[in-house]
């Protein structure tokens, strides 16, 4: 009995799939790569590939998974790299369209110069930089541009992520990094 | 067209972040690993000069990385070179340090190392600590630990919280007399009221709640300078600059998990800074509220005990906590004198 509700739920999720699900496709026309300039507070550069599969759509509204791998170098300060999953939802108007997305990654921050430490002895040496592993949780909105309309396999997009970075000093670390992207679908 | 937009964009991103970063990378940094934490160093100025400044920071939990871009640093940094050290759980500083490190006599072991590593990279230069407020207070710490004042040459300790077990009660009075001032000219009469009412009850300060309590007034106080409508030059990097330089958001965020765990309400060094024998000035702001002028003296009696010479107390008379940039011209011409002097 306790279960009935998660049921339902389960249920009801099935028959909204099916609704979505009207434009069925093959996996690969579901599928597009995509390539970003990933500047943590804009300017500190760096890069992110990943892929995008369309889950379901519905008139003006797709849903799309994403999986991307990248990095960026704030100099001086650390050079990071990740591994993020999301999940957007993606509302045309036109040729334009808007793009949120909430996801989660593993993100991995090294120390960005020369680490030095005490050896046994008193003595300083420098010291092995292996990072610091974090969770990273994010939420973008990005507006962009689809070339469907033009017949062209491709999407333009830029707009903002903001992200946590967890434990960074025992807190949630906020970060806002620009992202300017282009998508190209696979057929 | 769309696409032709697109490139320039990106054109004009890359360059930024190409070309103009030179201004605010120049000099060199590293960092120091210990107990958990991983604390950038920044070193900037005339490191030819074989002076190193190295910047105590105040808080905990404040920064040094910031006060890297003050014009009145700029102006030193012709001089000598000025290391910024960000301590463990405070401004760009990484890792998860355990909350157990959270000592003075850990802070020490990490300035020692700091310390150690300059000498290391720098060929044995000439080191003098700049320390303000608990600056002041980590550096006298240090000088008073083992024999570490033989690495040291000099040592500016300015508004330090070196015994804020005697300072915190008297900077409640402070308030005090703030808050019936305020009342007496009718301002805001209900808040300050509730304040003057609240340290005329002799809180114990020792009390974490307490001190956050109290703080909370001595923020709206001319505490920290004599005249909050004074124009200063504060730090010369805008939204662009933290866009731009090895500043992020950590300056701003980091220190939320130090403060509240890091207590030194009843530290007092007064008795062990006897030990120190190392070149001293003392600089205050007369109307220094956080820090008052009455521990300026008790900072200068201590260091080096009644017979020490080599030791002076300079007083900014129109300056509070921020002597720095409240009276920026006298305190470089008076910081200048006591370096080249040693």
């Amino acid at each position: 009995m306790r279960l009935m509700p998660l049921i339902l739920l389960l249920g009801s999720l099935s028959v909204h799939g099916q609704d979505f699900g009207k434009a069925k496709t093959k996996v690969g026309k579901r599928l597009a790569v995509k390539v970003e300039y990933f500047g943590e507070l804009v300017l500190h550069p760096g890069v992110s590939v990943g892929v995008d599969y369309t889950l379901a759509t519905y008139q003006r509204v797709t849903v799309h998974w994403n999986t991307d791998l990248g990095g960026y170098w704030h100099r001086w300060n650390n050079t990071s790299a990740f591994v993020k999953t999301s999940i957007g939802s993606r509302v045309a108007m036109g040729s334009l369209f808007a793009d949120l997305n909430l996801g989660v990654g593993y993100m991995h921050s090294w120390a960005a110069g020369v680490l030095y430490e005490k050896a046994e002895g008193g003595s300083v040496t420098k010291a092995a930089n292996r990072g610091h592993a974090h969770l990273m949780t994010t939420a973008s909105f990005l507006l962009g541009w689809d070339g469907s309309s033009s017949n062209l396999p491709w999407m333009l997009h830029i707009g903002p992520e903001i992200y946590l970075q967890s434990s960074f000093n025992h807190i949630f670390l906020p970060h806002i990094a620009a992202k300017i992207g282009f998508t190209y679908k696979l057929n | 067209m769309k696409n032709l937009a697109l490139l320039v964009f990106v054109s004009v991103i890359i360059s930024l972040s190409a070309c103009s970063k030179e201004t605010f990378y120049q000099g060199d940094h590293f960092f120091v690993k210990n107990a958990g934490a991983e604390m950038p160093v920044y070193v900037k100025g005339n490191i030819q000069s074989g002076i190193f400044i190295l910047f105590l920071h105040g808080g905990p939990g404040g920064n040094a990385s910031l006060p890297s871009f003050m014009p009145v640093s700029k102006k030193l940094e012709e001089e000598y070179a000025f290391a910024y050290w960000d301590q463990r759980g405070s401004g760009l500083s990484m890792g998860n340090p355990a909350a157990s490190t959270f000592t003075v006599e850990q802070f020490v072991d990490d300035l020692d190392l700091v310390v150690e590593t300059i000498k290391l990279r720098y060929d044995n230069p000439r080191i003098v600590f700049y320390g303000i407020s608990w600056g002041g207070a980590l550096g006298s710490a240090y000088l008073s630990t083992n024999n570490y004042q033989e690495k040291i040459d000099g040592f500016i300790c300015m508004d330090s919280g070196h015994n804020l077990a005697e300072g915190l009660p008297r900077s409640v009075v402070f308030v005090q007399e703030y808050a019936q001032q305020q009342i007496d000219q009718g301002i805001d009469v209900a808040y300050w009221t509730e304040a003057r009412d609240w340290c005329a009850s002799v809180p114990d300060m020792t009390n974490k709640e307490n001190y956050f309590k109290y703080d909370g007034y001595l923020t709206n106080t001319n505490a920290y300078r004599k005249d909050p409508k004074q124009e200063v030059q504060g730090p010369e990097v805008g939204a662009l600059g933290t866009m731009n330089s090895y500043l992020s958001l950590a300056t701003f965020f980091n220190g939320r998990y130090l403060v509240p765990r890091f207590n030194i309400l009843t530290l007092n060094l007064s008795a062990d800074m006897a030990r120190i024998k190392t070149p001293t000035m003392v600089i205050w702001g007369r109307y220094d509220g956080v820090n008052t002028i009455e521990m300026g003296y008790d900072a200068f009696n201590s260091i080096g005990g009644p017979d020490f010479q080599e030791k002076e107390m300079v007083i900014l008379e129109n300056s509070a906590h921020e002597g720095y940039i409240e009276e920026q011209d006298l305190f470089i011409s008076t910081f200048r004198r006591f370096v080249d002097g040693l």
